[in-house]
């Protein structure tokens, strides 16, 4: 017969708690929905940037140890 | 007089779990009010619904006449000692009592002082430099009391406040707690569900089981005449006698209650009742003999001052009592 | 039958193991260095050892003319360190530490509140699989989606268009230093990636500080007459501040050190840790590199110690 089970949250909480939840999912969501994609589709549209572009190379072998 | 707090036909359910169920009180200004029961009875949630943790489902509530449903705790003048105390580990004693004043705007020296004065009444003295931590349970138990009693409050509730102490610091806090309510003359609702806390303390005790009220009145009506099987059982373990005992006691009743201290074991006197049975079981409690007699089937329990001869186990009694000891109640 | 045991002491165990449990028991010390060895060997030499073999290296500076390194004692790297442009390069790196750890901390507070207080059995299992998820998938492969989301033909910008808001974008792209030509090359774009990418390592610890606040201390500031914001700011923030620091840690350094996200996603000023990468790789400056280095682990140490002297750490 305790608080356990008693109080739902605050609407504001319950708001502010699933943004937050919906901003972490946004990009996951979107990989998901872009394998989908046919691979001429995917492969006609521009070609994201190589994460060395730009940068003076010092060699690739060095990045891949990167995550 | 405006009763201190008002319950009409309450009731706070929790899905299909009638924590409390249809209850009615008033709480009279001044008093020292207990609200007794087994744990899972409704005494908490009856509390924590005048505090306002909890909204009613059914029913009103006032406090001092004004309506107290939708009303959150911070807007009452009211003030709870938690069971488990609760004070604010990242604060200093001082700190922890002058809380209340602090939220409400208090200026800095005065509730420096009145969190003093307050650490004084609970003969804390000096304490304030210290963390929750570093004390005893009786003396947060202590801190908690002078926390809610610094803001002057209405009502204040205690939910078990004793519960965690041991009994030589619970029998000294039982004291003063009495006489800290009668000089200050605040309106204390306390829960409990030790029946010996209630009676000794309270001015009136409402007895609950499964989310009701069992029977409100003072602590004599309830422990001498207890008007259900259960306030008869939770209070003191009453002897409670079939309607077939009591018939053939040529009372009329679907049962009825007898205290065990009523009972004398020997012959009986000219006006007395009396039974007879085979002693089955007897022990010794300090200050009384408690010896369970079987009579004809009915176990009736006898509390006998230790100065008195105790019979044998297995041994035939007659065991006498007035009829004024023997209380008709319902059935259930 | 009896219930006692035939002997009140029993025998010995026979064999290697049971004098070996005989002896640790008895020698608790051994089994506490048999434990801890390895791993502060792994420790010490492997980590410790490396990274002051790094900080050794900030004090050579390298020869101008030959490109090689001149192993003398010098302060002459940590001069070239703090000129213009490289100091250029501390500063905005700090900043945007501290701007996405202050933002992460926002966000991630209601999220660890509703999971520390509210979410019960079955919720509480998909709360935390919701804030873990993310992490499961390639860091690479999120940053790229961001890209995508945030380009000028992107999502971000098609949704402002259709909520008829993209005045709104333009106004705010057309603002100095935080603007750009579109949001996956400014810095508003290094900071929500940066914010997204560290969220999760800020809500668990704040979660696991908030699980161990009592319920009923928030139900007593409110008894006591705290309003909701009193309490948080009275009781609920301070007990969840050791969390948020541990929090703040990770996302405070992990911004501090990291160089793709903003090689992705953001303008061409660079951040520490593309510093470091290309001090050490084409410039060949490895002094240089070990100097900027040397930033975070100073840095982390001053945050760590005003943490500490400002009672972070008093409610643990």
């Amino acid at each position: 017969m305790r608080s356990d089970r008693s109080v739902s949250a605050p609407l504001g909480l319950k708001i502010a708690a699933a943004a937050g939840l919906a901003f972490l999912h946004i990009p996951i969501l979107l990989i998901f929905l872009y394998a989908f994609t046919t691979e001429e589709k995917a492969t006609s549209s521009r070609r994201p940037a190589s994460p060395c572009n730009g940068l003076p190379s010092p060699g690739i072998g060095r990045m891949s140890g990167r995550h | 007089m405006t009763a201190a707090v008002l319950f009409e036909n309450v009731s706070r359910h929790f899905g299909a779990v009638k924590a409390v169920d249809a209850v009615d009180l008033a709480v009279t200004e001044g008093e020292f009010f207990a609200m007794l029961g087994p744990s899972g009875s409704g005494k908490t949630t009856c509390l924590r619904l005048m505090a306002g943790f909890e909204q009613p489902t059914g029913g009103h509530i006032e406090i001092f006449g004004e309506t107290a449903e939708g009303v959150p705790p911070y807007r009452r003048s009211v003030n709870t000692v938690f069971q488990d105390y609760a004070l604010f580990p990242h604060l200093s004693i001082l700190d922890n009592v002058a809380y209340g004043l602090m939220v409400k705007g208090v200026g800095r020296e005065e509730r420096r002082k009145a969190a003093e004065d307050a650490l004084s009444m609970v003969k804390l003295p000096g304490y304030g430099q210290r963390r929750p931590g570093q004390l005893s349970g009786g003396q947060r138990q202590r801190v908690a009391l002078a926390r809610a009693l610094v803001n002057k409050p209405k009502v204040l509730l205690l939910d078990e406040p004793l519960g965690a102490l041991d009994l030589k610091l619970r029998e000294q806090m039982q004291e003063e707690l009495k006489t800290l309510q009668k000089s200050l003359g605040i309106t204390f609702v306390f829960v409990t569900h030790d029946q010996g806390e209630a009676l000794s303390m309270a001015d009136r005790i409402a007895v609950f089981n499964d989310g009701k009220i069992q029977q409100l009145g003072t602590p004599e009506d309830i422990y001498k005449r207890p008007q259900t099987r259960f306030v008869a059982d939770f209070v003191g373990s009453s002897n409670v006698l079939s309607s077939a005992t009591c018939a053939q006691l040529g009372i009329t009743a679907g049962a009825a209650s007898l205290r065990p201290e009523a009972v004398t074991i020997g012959a009986a006197g000219a006006d007395r009742m009396s039974l007879s049975g085979t002693v089955i079981a007897r022990s010794f409690l300090g200050a009384v003999n408690r010896v369970s007699v079987d009579c004809a089937g009915e176990k009736i329990i006898v509390a006998n001052p230790a100065s008195l001869a105790v019979p044998e186990i297995g041994a035939t009694v007659t065991l006498s009592f007035e009829r004024g000891d023997v209380h008709a109640m319902e059935a259930a | 039958m009896t219930f006692t045991a035939e002997t009140s002491i029993l025998p010995k165990r026979a064999g290697l193991l049971g004098r070996l449990s005989d002896f640790l028991w008895k020698h608790p010390s051994v089994l506490l260095a048999i434990l801890l060895g390895p791993p502060l060997l792994w420790l010490g030499i492997i980590y410790v050892g490396s990274l002051l073999a790094l900080l050794l290296q900030s004090f050579f500076a390298i020869d101008d003319f030959s490109g090689l390194i001149n192993y003398e004692f010098t302060f002459a790297t940590y001069r070239q360190l703090l000129s213009d442009a490289n100091f250029d390069i501390i500063v905005r790196t700090v900043t945007m530490a501290a701007v996405v750890t202050l933002f992460s901390a926002i966000i991630a507070f209601p999220i660890a509140y509703y999971a520390a207080r509210y979410a019960k059995g079955k919720w509480k299992a998909i709360f935390y699989l919701g804030i873990m998820l993310p992490l499961w998938s390639s860091y690479l492969v999120k940053i790229y989606a961001w890209k995508l989301i945030l380009s000028k033909e992107g999502i971000f910008t098609w949704v402002f268009e259709k909520l008829h808001l993209i005045w709104l974008l333009d106004a705010w792209l057309a603002l100095p230093v935080i603007g750009g030509n579109s949001l996956s090359v400014s810095y508003t774009g290094t900071f929500i990636v940066f914010v997204y990418v560290w969220m999760p390592f800020m809500i668990l610890p704040i979660q696991a500080a908030l699980e161990r606040v009592p319920g009923n201390l928030i139900e007593a500031s409110s008894d006591l007459g705290g309003t909701p914001a009193q309490t948080f700011r009275h009781v609920l923030f301070p007990l969840a501040l050791p969390g948020i620091v541990a929090g703040s840690i990770f996302t405070f350094s992990l911004t501090l050190g990291d160089y793709i996200i903003p090689q992705i996603i953001g303008s061409s000023r660079l951040f520490i840790g593309q510093a470091v990468y290309a001090q050490q790789g084409t410039a060949g400056n490895i002094p240089l590199a070990a100097a900027f280095t040397v930033v975070p682990i100073v840095i982390m140490g001053v945050y760590l110690w005003a943490a500490k002297r400002m009672g972070a750490f008093d409610a643990l």
